[in-house]
């Protein structure tokens, strides 16, 4: 009798409702890509081609005592040479004083942006990269709390680092808060770090109508700083703002605008408009943007087909570069095959 | 007298959106008994009557038009679509960030979110008893209904119900155009001891090679706390089925 008393009660927290759902989703892809250099560009680059191999795999545990474990690792192998296996994500998650804790490594973009996102302030990535790979998460204590319309984020990102040699690996304290209201979301964020000082911004998201949405982005920085001559240069106060729309018709054609002026950007590409058109059909989806930045007149064209059927996407891009944007790269072009499971 | 006749025609036209509401409530009974609840869901895609896709959702619906779609098939799994109101999100894990999207965005995917989330007409809709007909010998209410918020994916929809207890056969969807854009059949068989819609037969009439048909697999009754339709929460973990 005591023994069953014993087991049930050590079985209690088991027993309590499990809240997290056991899943895996993989992916495999293969890619190829090729770029052509602009003839007699200053660094000498000759034209390339990469193929390789790509596979993801998605998973989360319900673990005991309302825990919940979430992982995301990759495996890349490219056809010259060169195999890494990463853990992109691996977190611990469970509810904690009202809210919830999460510890690991997890992927944490917080932005309304499209091409440019000021507010990411955690995570940094490549924005306007062709058929970008899997995201790599930060290294983050993460506090979170969900009200019916609201929602407060509280990170200390990479614990224990102070100033790292690229801006993602930098220690930091960053909050983020959430609202609702009706036809439009707000976010203020605030992030301390040693590299930047004190960061304060602020964004919103606005359904005007059926078809059109409206969005922007401010963040002031006490301290920035530039990429100039391969290295990071203090540069003062910074500023980065955004102002777009998403516009899409009951035929499903699609236009996305934005204009944005990035202070830490290279000199001569802080301010740029971008201008996408994109039509879906049934599986075939067919996209065309540029990019204009005014201060040099470099232009960014961008063509995109992709073709969805089930678990298969086919899909293939092709970039020019026209101006000063031109001055290594005259184009690039990559194709992708991807299965999902 | 014109008094006397104007109430009169007021509360004629309160007793027929009452009736409307009590014949709204008893259709939506054979769709979901339990005002929240998850719903397991097949979509097969026919093109010319060959079987095209077929895709996997689980949806969990709250009162208060609260709808999150869980996408399940390999390609798309870990995809979100979360409805609250007339306020749309969707979430790619890609991306991990939820995006504000507009009701028209919500419907660039393969399968139209409306018809696997919307499961009620109640609240959503309103309108009059046009007339009486049949539909395959059953005679039927024809209900003139007309959306209560612009964002529902049909704005207008006339909507046939068995005379005898209100279980949905057909409907006529339309778009705020007033353009047709698809017919419904709705199949009601015995499950769990009551009769219940157990699949939705979507006839595309702008597309009309297309047919879609959205399997109800089952429907269980459940609770689920605020943050699961909070946006923010999408890019946690998924609860538990």
């Amino acid at each position: 009798m005591r023994l069953r008393h014993t087991l049930a009660l050590a079985m209690l927290p088991l027993a309590q409702q499990a809240w997290a759902d056991d899943y895996a989703y993989a992916s495999v892809r293969g890619q190829f890509e090729s770029r052509e250099a602009q003839p007699g560009n200053p660094l000498r680059m000759r034209d390339s081609t990469r193929l390789f191999e790509h596979a993801e795999l998605r998973w989360q545990l319900d673990a005991p005592l309302q825990n919940a474990l979430r992982g995301t690792f990759t495996a890349r192998h490219d056809r010259d040479g060169g195999s890494t296996i990463r853990i992109n994500e691996l977190s611990l998650e469970r509810p904690l004083g009202g809210g919830f804790l999460t510890a690991g490594k997890k992927v944490m973009s917080w932005d309304v942006g499209y091409a440019f996102r000021p507010l990411d302030v955690v995570q940094q990535e490549d924005r306007r990269a062709l058929n970008p790979v899997t995201l790599e998460g930060v290294p983050m204590l993460a506090w979170e709390s969900f009200g019916e319309d609201s929602a407060m984020t509280v990170v200390l990102s990479n614990p224990g680092h102070g100033r790292a040699d690229q801006p993602r690996d930098d220690g930091s304290l960053a909050l983020r808060l959430y609202r609702h209201r009706g036809e439009r979301d707000e976010y203020a964020v605030l992030r301390l770090s040693r590299r930047n000082g004190t960061e304060a911004g602020a964004s919103f998201s606005h359904v005007l109508n059926e078809g059109v949405e409206l969005h922007a982005s401010l963040l002031w920085q006490q301290r920035h700083e530039e990429w100039q001559r391969q290295r990071w240069q203090p540069a003062g106060r910074g500023a980065k703002a955004l102002a777009g729309f998403t516009w899409t018709t009951e035929s499903q054609f699609s236009v996305l605008g934005e204009a944005w002026v990035d202070r830490s950007a290279v000199s001569g590409q802080e301010r740029n408009l971008l201008l996408r058109a994109a039509q879906h059909w049934d599986t075939v989806d067919v996209s065309a943007d540029v990019l204009y930045q005014p201060q040099n007149g470099g232009r960014i064209g961008t063509m995109s087909i992709s073709w969805k059927q089930g678990p298969w996407l086919l899909s293939a891009s092709w970039r020019h570069y026209g101006g000063a944007a031109g001055a290594l790269t005259r184009s690039v072009a990559v194709a992708t095959i991807e299965r999902g499971f | 007298m014109f008094k006397t006749f104007a109430v009169t025609m007021l509360l004629c036209g309160a007793a027929q959106a009452a009736d409307i509401d009590a014949i709204l409530k008893k259709a939506d009974s054979f769709r979901m008994l339990e005002s929240s609840a998850q719903i397991e869901t097949l979509v097969q895609t026919l093109k010319n009557g060959s079987p095209d896709k077929e895709k996997r959702y689980q949806v969990l619906v709250r009162p208060g038009g609260k709808a999150l779609i869980l996408f399940r098939s390999p390609g798309e799994a870990g995809q979100k679509v979360l409805m609250s109101g007339d306020d749309f999100w969707m979430f790619l894990p890609g991306s991990a960030r939820p995006i504000r999207i507009t009701p028209l965005q919500k419907l660039l995917g393969d399968a139209s979110t409306g018809d696997i989330a919307t499961m009620t007409w109640s609240g959503d809709y309103t309108g009059s008893v046009a007339g009486e007909t049949t539909v395959d010998g059953v005679p039927c209410l024809e209900l003139e209904l007309s959306a209560l918020r612009k964002s529902l994916s049909y704005q207008r929809v006339v909507l046939h119900v068995a005379k005898n207890d209100y279980r949905p056969l057909h409907a006529d969807l339309y778009a705020a155009s007033n353009r047709k854009l698809k017919q419904a059949y709705y199949v009601v068989e015995q499950r769990e001891g009551r009769p219940q819609v157990t699949r939705m037969v979507l006839k595309d009439e702008v597309q009309t090679s297309r047919e879609t048909v959205v399997n109800i697999l089952s429907t269980r009754p459940r609770q689920f706390g605020d943050e699961l339709f909070n946006a923010m929460y999408l890019s946690r973990n998924d609860v538990k089925p």
